[in-house]
This record gives C-alpha cells, structure tokens and sequence, in this order.
C-alpha cells in the first residue's frame, strides 16, 4: 500500500521532467495550478519540487547501484533490478527537501550534506528492500510495470537478495560514523515488520480497530519516513525543536498518504490504479473508509472480523462505503494530518525548499492515482 | 561446553528472551500449527530453535562470550567498570553475543524458504499451507533481523554496526555461492572452498569476535586477532563437521544430498589431490536427468586421500585459532576456549 505514493506520483514527475528539460514548454505542474496551498508564500506555483532535488537525486540509482557491487553476479542483478531509475524517489524526495530546508534554515545555505544524500539513498533501499519482501507475502508478480524478483528468480533469491540490500544500507550507514543517525533510524526496520503483523489481525473490540489502523498506518508507512526526516535534520545541526518538527511532519505526511491510498482504493478504476479496485477488501483488510461506515452500517462489523471472507462480502461492503459518508470522512482525516505536517515546519525559515515541502502535502492530498 | 557457560556466568541480557516472547513471535507461532503435515523448512527450524537450545545452536554467541572474557576490557573503556560486576563481560558484549545468534537464526529461517510456483498457490490446499510457511519464514525472519538492526543501535558503536552489517551481508553472498554452484566437484578451484565457507560460515564468527573486542575498546590488532580466531575456528569446525559422514557406515536418507555435500572438504580434496574424476558416480537417466551414487561417493572418499587432507586443514585452521588467541590475558576463558578447539581437531 505505502509503496503506492511513489507510483502515484510518477506521472507528475514525469510531465514535469519532460516539460522543463526536454521540450521547454511551458506545461505547468498540473497539481501546483489547480490547487495552489493556502498559506505561506505566494510565490508556491514557481516552485517545482522536482527541479529543485533534481541535482541531488540525479545520480541517486547509479549511486546506489554501485553500493550493491558483489562478486555473485546473480545476487547483484537481484539486488539491482529495482533500482532501475524507474522509480520516483518520493521517500528521497522528502527526506533531501527537509534536509536543503533545515541545512538553509541554520547555515543559510541550502546545500545538502553527503551524510544526508546517504540517508536519502538508504531511506530508497529500505523502502525497496520491503517491497521485495512485501511482494513474496503478497504473491504480487508484477511491480512498476515489470514483473517482480519473486516471479523472475523465485521466492528464496527474492528474499536473501531484500536481506542483503539491507546489509548494504546499514553498512552505508555505519560509515557516516554518527551512532545518533544510527539509533534514530534503528526503530524503523522494526516498525516495517510489526506494520505486517498488525496488519494480519483485526481488533475484536470496534472501539480499538480505528487507533488499531492509525497506528498500523504509522507503522508500515510513516515511520521510515518521519526517522528518515529526523536522522537529515539532525546531521543539518538542527536542534532538538527541529529535529521534532521534521520527524512530525514526515509522520503526518506519511499517515495523510496511506489515508489517501486507502480513499483511492475505493474511488480509482482499475485503470487508473493499475490495480483492481476494493483490492484492500480483497484481501481482508479494514481501512479508513470501511471503519467510518461501519459506524453508519454496523452489520459490517462481522465482516470486518472475518476479513471479508464470505461470498459478497466485498460488494457488501463497497456499497456500504459508497453510501455512507466513509469516503468524505477519510478525506477530512487526511487533511488534518496534512495540515498538522504544515504546521509542524512552519517555524522553518522560509525558501523555496520550505515551499516545496507545503507542495507535497498538497499533492499528497489531490492525486488521483 | 558447560564449563564454557559457567565461565562466561548467567546470561544477564533478556535480549533474545524479549523478542521470543513478543507478540509476533507467539503470533507466529500460533500459525505454526497450520503447517503441521507440510514439509516446510520453517517448521524443522522453529524445532531447533525452540526445542535445541542448548546444542550446537548457540555456540556462536558463547565463542562471543569467551573471547570477551579471554581478552578482558581496556581499562579506558566506557564498559570497564559494568564489566567487573559481570563476570568480567559487559552487558552490551552480551548483547552481541545474542545478536549474533539472531543473525544465525534469522538467516535460517529465510535460507528455508521454498519457491513455489504462483499459478498454482490457489489450487490446493498443501499449496496454499505452503505459501502460509512461506510468509510466517519471511516474516520472523524479518522480525529477527529487525530486531538485529534495532539492537545495533543501541549498542552506540559505528564500527561494530559496520562488521556486523558485513557478516549479514556475506551470509547472502554465501547462500548465493552455494545456490549457483556446479555439481561437479572436479571444476572447482583451489581457494573455493575457503571461499564458500568463510561466506556462509566464518563471516559471521569473525565479526562478531571482532565486535566484542571493539566493544571492549581494544585497539584494531587485538581486535584483528579476534576476527582471526573466530574465522578459522569456524572454518576448522565446518571441515569437521564435513569430514563426520565419512568417519561412519554409508546411511540411507532422502537427505543424502545435504549430508554428503559434493562442495564438502573431503570431496574437494579428494578430486584435487587424486585428479580422480568422479564421473562414476552421476547417472543420466533417459530424462536426462542426472542422479548421484551417494554410495559410491561415500564409498571412494572413505577410503580415498580426501579424509587425510581434510585432517590437514582442521589442523591448519585449528594451529592458526590457537595461534590468534595465545597471548589474551584470562586464563579460564582462554582454556575453554582452547579446549573447544581441541575438541575439533582431536575428534
């Protein structure tokens, strides 16, 4: 689900990309006219977020590539098929906007650290070690239009190659010699695997299942993300007030996204998604839509225990959400956190990296797909 | 061994007993019971690790106990003073002896995963018990290596992370290594076995040995001797390990293939010291399927000089473990340490 994000916002990376460094034309970011944020600067439709990682990120696949070299030709094809540049590098993204934000914020100068563009590169493997997993729990044979390591090499190489990117990347790590960057980030792996447990079971008494689910949502999507912020923020010498504050906003963002995910796998056709809609109740699982309805609908609460398993189940309980007002209060919830995430950098000297940070969480909240 | 773990006193860390008693472990092991009946690999893990505690499974952590003892702490260490109330070890050296054997574990579990063909996972019912093993293996194995990562932390050392972080690593390359290997001894070069075993086995020893002396604040040639000590002990342990099937009559099992392991020392020893072929003993069925004769394999390298070399390097790699550890002050953890290795090379 989290992994998502980064798909989302493929299109608009690449329309922009397009548009400024190939073709010139003067094709605007289509989320930064339609919705322009509502506080800060007025000067938010000029900035482009992704213009302004772009040399920072450029080399960011290759970079990491060249991290995974092993004599055992076959485990670094594994270990590399992802890290094709066909990714978005969302996660790296946020993490060097928030780091360029906080290294202008106390130095003046924006420039981002090699300590921090390492935390960058770890928070993209990280992410994809789990998606390598992910898609063997899963039985997911397709990933970004490829078919996934699990399909091409099996279910075994598949995970022994997800282990061994997380070697690499601890080892990354390890060699920035800052123990703090280190325990910052040591919850996060944690966070990943218990995200997938908690995820696995459903909370017998309804009054838990919403805090159940926020907190599942924190887990699997927000927490690489908001230490990710917090480990950059400290090597920008940030003090603690700040080093908070990125950690809350990468929280906040994270949970508005998986809020959004969870919408969108209600309101998207296949087409758009790239995935079938209602996937989530295919597989058993309760998001925020159907949490909000059931207050409306209690009968969904016992499909809810049994995780849509029962003929028409699924359709039960997709209509149930359409007429309820699950959808709209999911986009509310999502708001707030977007808002909250605001908040939290406000105190953030202003500069285009800030801007672009109010960016994100707009687009967070209007993408389609 | 016992008096090995009297040496290193009571373990004081609930490390390992925590994440055992955590909610995903015991979820984890609620599910187990579903695959009662299947062949999953899981299963004959989560038996070793439950049942097995007090064999062969957690010598790796108890080595990194010893050497901790034998070399004692540097005095300027942040842990000099915790030491000397725990008989002589710190609470974070104990705690990478347990992560080690999480490291193990963890590796274990995953190494059993099967690869099952997706088209079929909906179609029966020993097929889906079968992918369920396979998640329940992913999952704990990722719990334990997330708890590995979390433990590193907490021990506040960037070198330590580092060499740990290199073990894991080196694990995958090793099962790599052994997952694209030929089946023909006779093509094998002459480093390939140190190759392959200090990968998949000596890595992880020699790292973790390392650690607990960086730890203890010693400079890097003490550590160094460390490392040394734990990858040819591991090395010297592996070759005996090999060299038992063939101390002992042929035994029929449907597991001939991990007990006589063609990449296994007396194998490759024997082909290279005798330039023998071994084509007598693969068979081409019309399928063109090949089979091996583990009768007659176990047959030639009984009688054959692979055995006497094999003998040659557990001397090698013992020699070379004494020699690391010979001037480490303790003299109580330095002898069980060295009957350990007498242990191996007297056999």
């Amino acid at each position: 689900m989290l992994q998502d994000l980064s798909k989302a916002l493929r299109l608009n990376c690449h329309l922009v990309h397009t548009s400024s460094s190939r073709h010139q034309s003067p094709i605007v970011h289509p989320l930064s006219t339609s919705h322009p944020p509502q506080s800060h600067n007025n000067d938010n439709k000029k900035v482009n977020p992704f213009k302004l990682v772009e040399n920072d990120l450029n080399n960011l696949y290759k970079d990491i590539r060249k991290e995974l070299w092993t004599e055992r030709p076959e485990l670094e094809e594994i270990a590399s098929y992802y890290f094709d540049g066909q990714g978005k590098a969302f996660r790296p993204m946020i993490v060097v906007l928030i780091a360029r934000a906080l290294n202008f914020h106390v130095n003046r100068v924006p420039d981002l650290k090699d300590s921090q563009k390492t935390v960058a590169m770890v928070t993209e493997m990280i992410h994809t070690a789990s998606l390598v997993h992910d898609d063997v729990i899963d039985t997911a044979d397709t990933r970004r239009g490829k078919p996934s390591v699990n399909v091409l090499w099996g279910q075994k190489k598949a995970i022994l190659a997800g282990d061994y990117i997380l070697s690499r990347a601890s080892q990354m790590l390890a060699r920035l010699r800052n123990d703090e960057v280190i325990f910052v980030l040591s919850q996060v792996l944690l966070d990943l695997v218990q995200g997938e447990f908690m995820q696995m079971g459903s909370k017998e008494d309804e009054s838990e299942r919403f805090s159940h689910y926020i907190h599942k949502s924190f887990k699997k999507t927000a927490s690489l993300i908001a230490y990710t912020c917090k480990a950059v923020s400290l090597l920008s010498g940030a003090n603690k007030n700040f080093q908070e504050a990125a950690f809350q906003y990468g929280r906040n963002l994270g949970i508005a996204f998986q809020l959004v995910d969870d919408l969108l796998d209600f309101v998207s056709s296949q087409a758009e998604l790239g995935k079938p809609a209602a996937a989530d109740l295919k597989l058993g699982l309760a998001t925020a839509p159907v949490l909000f309805a059931s207050e409306k609908f209690p009968e969904l609460n016992i499909m809810i225990m049994r995780r849509f398993s029962e003929p028409g189940d699924v359709e039960r309980a997709y209509e149930a959400v359409m007429k309820s007002d699950g959808l709209d209060h999911t986009r509310l919830l999502a708001r707030k956190h977007a808002d909250e995430a605001l908040r939290h950098i406000s105190p953030f000297a202003d500069s285009p990296e800030k801007q672009a940070l109010v960016m994100l969480a707009e687009m967070t909240l209007n993408r389609k797909k | 061994m016992s008096d090995a773990e009297k040496i290193v006193g009571y373990s004081t860390s609930y490390f390992s007993l925590r994440c055992l008693l955590s909610d995903e472990i015991s979820n984890v092991a609620l599910h187990l019971s579903k695959l009662n009946g299947t062949n999953h690999p899981l299963l004959e893990t989560a038996k070793r690790l439950t049942y097995n505690g007090h064999s062969v499974m957690q010598t790796r952590g108890l080595l990194v106990l010893l050497i901790s003892k034998a070399a004692g702490l540097n005095p300027s260490a942040s842990d000099y003073h915790d030491s000397r109330k725990l008989a002589g070890i710190s609470q974070r050296q104990r705690f990478l002896a347990e992560i080690t054997e999480m490291i193990y574990s963890a590796h274990l579990i995953h190494r059993g995963i099967l690869n099952l063909q997706p088209h079929l996972l909906l179609h029966s019912k020993i097929d889906q018990d079968l992918h369920f093993g396979n998640k329940m293996s992913v999952l704990s194995g990722d719990f334990l290596l997330a708890s590995v990562w979390k433990g590193l932390g907490e021990l506040r050392d960037t070198k330590v992370v580092e060499l740990m972080a290199t073990a894991i690593g080196d694990f995958m390359e090793g099962q790599f290594v052994i997952e694209t290997e030929s089946v023909n001894p006779e093509e094998i070069k002459a480093n390939y076995w140190e190759e392959r075993n200090f990968l998949r086995i000596g890595s992880l020893q020699a790292n973790s040995c390392q650690s607990a002396l960086a730890l203890a604040g010693h400079d890097e040639d003490i550590q160094l001797k460390a490392y040394q000590f734990g990858k040819h002990f591991a090395l010297s342990w592996q070759a005996f390990t090999e060299m038992q099937p063939y101390n002992r009559p042929f035994m029929h099992s449907s597991n001939n293939a991990s007990i006589y392991d063609l990449m296994s020392a007396p194998v490759l020893l024997h082909t290279e010291h005798t330039g023998d072929s071994l084509a007598c003993i693969r068979k081409t069925d019309s399928e063109g399927k090949t089979h091996i004769d583990y009768r007659k394999l176990h047959s030639i390298i009984s009688k054959g000089k692979g055995i006497e070399k094999t003998r040659e390097l557990i001397d090698r790699h013992t020699t070379e473990a004494l020699d690391a550890i010979k001037q480490f002050p303790a003299i109580d953890a330095c002898n069980a340490l060295m009957n350990i290795v007498f242990a191996v090379r007297e056999q």
